[in-house]
């Protein structure tokens, strides 16, 4: 790749979206440019992926202009291909059922695709050595956890020879902490190798070593835009994603955590030589013996798509175990139902409620009553206006954000969803909470509230299995942790007492020195 | 010597089904289910029929009778790629409308004999001991059947059309994103389904009964889309379904023949406990083939 680095690929000119009387984006100015990183930052909700789909032509700006190469352009996806931006989609653009060579190949504009197989073959193996995107070309995409998925539309994206600009859409929400050190390695090598490239995430920390320009979006319009050269500094960047008075709020993990004492607590939970089946009945956790007692953060660190989700379920009692015994307060509950457990004050956040919880055209009330919220009867029925009436004042409700309750679940989008099914989680105080990704994709001032309700539970005097990907999260609010890793619970650890490193290994590898 | 003779049976009873499998294959890849196969499949075992009738020439009977079936499938997918209207019911109506068309331009055909394809002999491989008479002593369009198979998988698994179709049945916003165009390869899937049922048909009509009774397809059709499953919507699996159907269509006849003393009703129902028995042993599968698409047709209504 050669060329003058000073015109800039991509230019936006005031670029304004609108949707109906809500403005998603307004007066965007964005230059980018070759061989440099440029990071748009905000919270959730601040318009970045709005931005984004104008660039690649999915929406049409309702103001402004987008200039490629200094030439005023109406995008869409197609003449974004032509001109060479890709984009990596958070939501990946790949079937399933098709192998990642498959994918590629049905991605690749007809007169790219019109090679022999075994040479575009042979190009998918030469990118994926490159730029060390490992990437099997025969293996099916269904088989394959987000981070491998991700490298599929990675490597698909550069297999089009016209892409001169990638276009990345949270990249890092999906991957693995020592997954994210090789991705950013890669965008390094893609930077030398002349490639723009654009990083819209939340995690401020992990593109401040890599990016060349940073941007902050919120609400809407880019409130900051800094260079390398002029220097980052992380707060005031932070400061300026999330406004100054979320920011100066500053969480009290270690306070909470001495509220917990072990030599006074009650058992909870007690599992024993619990063993944990699939679909398929396949084991994919055997051997489970763990402890939890009141007033006590377990947290679970893992790869996603390790047994997490059959691991709560099967505890839930949605799932049977296939060998092993569960106690609840010393009662055995190991054959018993979802329904007696639910009533033994066990409580689960599925890690998609979006796919688990939403019951198509019911209301966030009903969909309170249905799990949670204590029911009042009138006559025969419910009493509805009681119900409304309590919700409504319900600080919790109020505390985690949850929209007007008489809206219908299913229009709202991912993040509040997750948030009103936690408060539901919550609501009833439970004895036993198994949180799934409670803050996954939420930004950053939405997960301290996350984070302060668990604690509240946990003061309260419930316990708490806390599953998440997030080191830092598992770290803070964990009074023991332990990894699921190769079929197998490693563990326990204390926080305090081992390493993000240590534990990040064991994700993904298991025990090396067992 | 029963045995050939029921391989031949399953063969010939069994290559319009099969060749209804293949057709339903491909328009349940691109995402469609046409339960209406069985209503083009009449239409093309009366349309080759009168053709064959009038013109004495059942090689010009094939095309036509393809034709007449790929516009019934038309109107399939008009209504329910371009409509949004609902599959099943667009499908059953198809059905319906298929069987009355054939009923009212087919009762001056009742009484009239064609002589159609007759079974031609290939030498050396019909002497096979057991099954070369069965498979090298049969009607071209079994013959051509036999290509349709190995050639409607080279297109599906082999070629970057293949692919994009069946990217069609597995997620239509991703194969739009890249800049195809998924309806047109919904149109393409539902018509190729509809001209390969209506194959089918004219193989019943003038390659193997050589008459045209009212409802002569029995249900094929639909039996057909049930059996695409059991081929795990794969067209090199089709003729295991296809096949037992046909033999047990062959065997209940031969003991209709024998003057067995059980009801005829009952030895009627044999091909379709088969088919319900093939359908619970594929169900045990665990693995997933089912196109993504296809699951939202029952999924919802729109």
């Amino acid at each position: 790749m050669s060329g003058s680095a000073t015109a800039p690929i991509l230019e936006t000119r005031d670029l304004t979206k609108k949707f109906g009387n809500f403005t998603a984006n307004s007066g965007i100015n964005l230059k980018l440019y070759r061989s440099s990183i440029h990071a748009v930052c905000g919270e959730n909700g601040a318009g970045k992926s709005t931005m984004m789909k104008m660039l690649y032509g999915i929406y049409t700006p309702t103001g402004g202009e987008i200039l490629i190469d200094g030439t005023s352009t109406k995008m869409t996806p197609q003449k974004a291909i032509q001109s060479g931006i890709g984009m990596v989609f958070q939501d990946f653009r790949l079937i399933p059922a098709f192998t990642a060579f498959e994918n590629i190949l049905m991605a690749l504009p007809k007169d790219e695709a019109r090679g022999r197989r075994k040479d575009i073959r042979k190009k998918i193996i030469e990118i994926s050595q490159r730029y060390n995107i490992p990437v099997d070309p025969d293996q099916y995409v269904w088989e394959m956890d987000l981070g491998q998925r991700q490298r599929v539309e990675i490597v698909k994206v550069l297999m089009m020879s016209k892409t001169r600009l990638l276009i990345f859409d949270e990249p890092t929400s999906v991957l693995t902490y020592n997954e994210v050190k090789a991705f950013i390695e890669m965008l390094r090598k893609l930077r030398s190798d002349g490639y723009s490239i654009v990083l819209i995430t939340h995690k401020l920390h992990e593109v401040i070593s890599c990016a060349d320009v940073i941007s902050v979006l919120r609400h809407g319009v880019i409130t900051d835009t800094v260079t390398k050269e002029q220097g980052f500094d992380k707060n005031t960047l932070i400061a300026k994603m999330m406004g100054e008075d979320v920011a100066d709020r500053v969480m009290n993990y270690a306070e909470a955590k001495r509220s917990f004492d072990p030599e006074k607590a009650k058992d909870v939970l007690v599992l024993k030589d619990y063993c944990i089946s699939d679909d398929h009945n396949r084991c994919v956790i055997k051997d489970i013996n763990l402890t939890i007692k009141e007033g006590e953060i377990l947290g679970v660190a893992g790869i996603s798509g390790r047994g997490q989700k059959e691991f709560v379920e099967t505890l839930f009692g949605l799932r049977a175990p296939q060998s092993g015994t569960l106690e609840l307060e010393g009662a055995d509950y190991t054959h018993k139902g979802i329904h007696s457990r639910i009533d033994a004050g066990v409580a689960l956040i599925s890690e998609d409620p979006k796919r688990d919880n939403v019951v198509p055209g019911m209301s966030i009330y009903e969909h309170m009553v249905l799990a949670g919220a204590p029911i009042k009867t009138k006559g025969l029925g419910i009493d509805w206006s009681i119900i409304k009436t309590e919700l409504d004042k319900s600080t919790l409700v109020h505390t985690l954000g949850v929209p007007n309750i008489n809206r219908e679940l299913e229009t709202l989008s991912g993040g509040n969803i997750q948030r009103t099914m936690l408060a539901r989680a919550i609501l009833k105080t439970p004895k036993l909470l198994l949180a799934s990704y409670p803050s996954r994709g939420l930004d950053i001032g939405t997960v301290e509230i996350v984070h302060q309700t668990l604690l509240e539970l946990k003061k309260k005097g419930g316990a708490i299995i806390l599953i998440s990907e997030d080191l830092d999260e598992l770290f803070n609010m964990s009074d023991r942790l332990c990894v699921i890793a190769d079929n197998k619970v490693y563990g326990e650890f204390i926080p305090e007492q081992t390493t993000s490193l240590k534990i990040g290994e064991l994700m993904l590898g298991g025990h090396k020195d067992e | 010597m029963i045995i050939e003779s029921l391989l031949t049976g399953a063969v010939q009873s069994g290559t319009s089904v099969l060749l209804t499998v293949c057709g339903e294959t491909v328009t349940e890849r691109v995402g469609v289910i046409n339960l209406g196969t069985e209503g083009c499949m009449a239409v093309g075992a009366l349309s080759a029929y009168i053709v064959c009738a009038n013109t004495g020439s059942p090689w010009f009977a094939v095309p036509v009778a393809c034709i007449m079936g790929g516009l019934m499938a038309l109107i399939h997918a008009y209504f329910v790629i371009s409509r949004k209207a609902n599959q099943l019911a667009t499908g059953l109506t198809l059905m319906f409308l298929g069987l009355g068309l054939t009923a009212f331009f087919g009762r001056n055909y009742v009484s009239v004999s064609v002589t159609g394809f007759t079974r031609v002999k290939i030498p050396l491989l019909s002497d096979i001991p057991i099954i070369g008479d069965a498979i090298f002593n049969q009607d071209p369009i079994t013959y051509l059947s036999y290509l349709i198979c190995p050639l409607l998988c080279i297109l599906i698994y082999k070629t970057r059309f293949g692919l994009i179709l069946r990217g069609a049945g597995e997620d239509e916003n991703v194969v739009f994103a890249y800049g195809h165009d998924p309806i047109k390869m919904r149109y393409i899937g539902v018509i190729m389904g509809g001209m390969l049922s209506a194959l089918g048909g004219a193989q019943l009509s003038i390659a193997y009964t050589h008459t045209w009774i009212e409802g002569m397809t029995g249900s094929r059709g639909v039996i057909g889309v049930a059996l695409v499953c059991i081929a795990a919507w794969n067209p090199a699996k089709a003729f295991i379904g296809a096949y037992i159907f046909g033999a047990a269509q062959a065997l209940q006849m031969m003991l209709q023949q024998q003057g067995l003393e059980i009801s005829s009703f009952l030895l009627m129902m044999i091909p379709y406990v088969l088919v319900l028995i093939a359908l619970f042993i594929t169900s045990i599968r665990r693995r997933q083939t089912m196109p993504a698409e296809l699951k939202k047709v029952f999924e919802s209504v729109t």
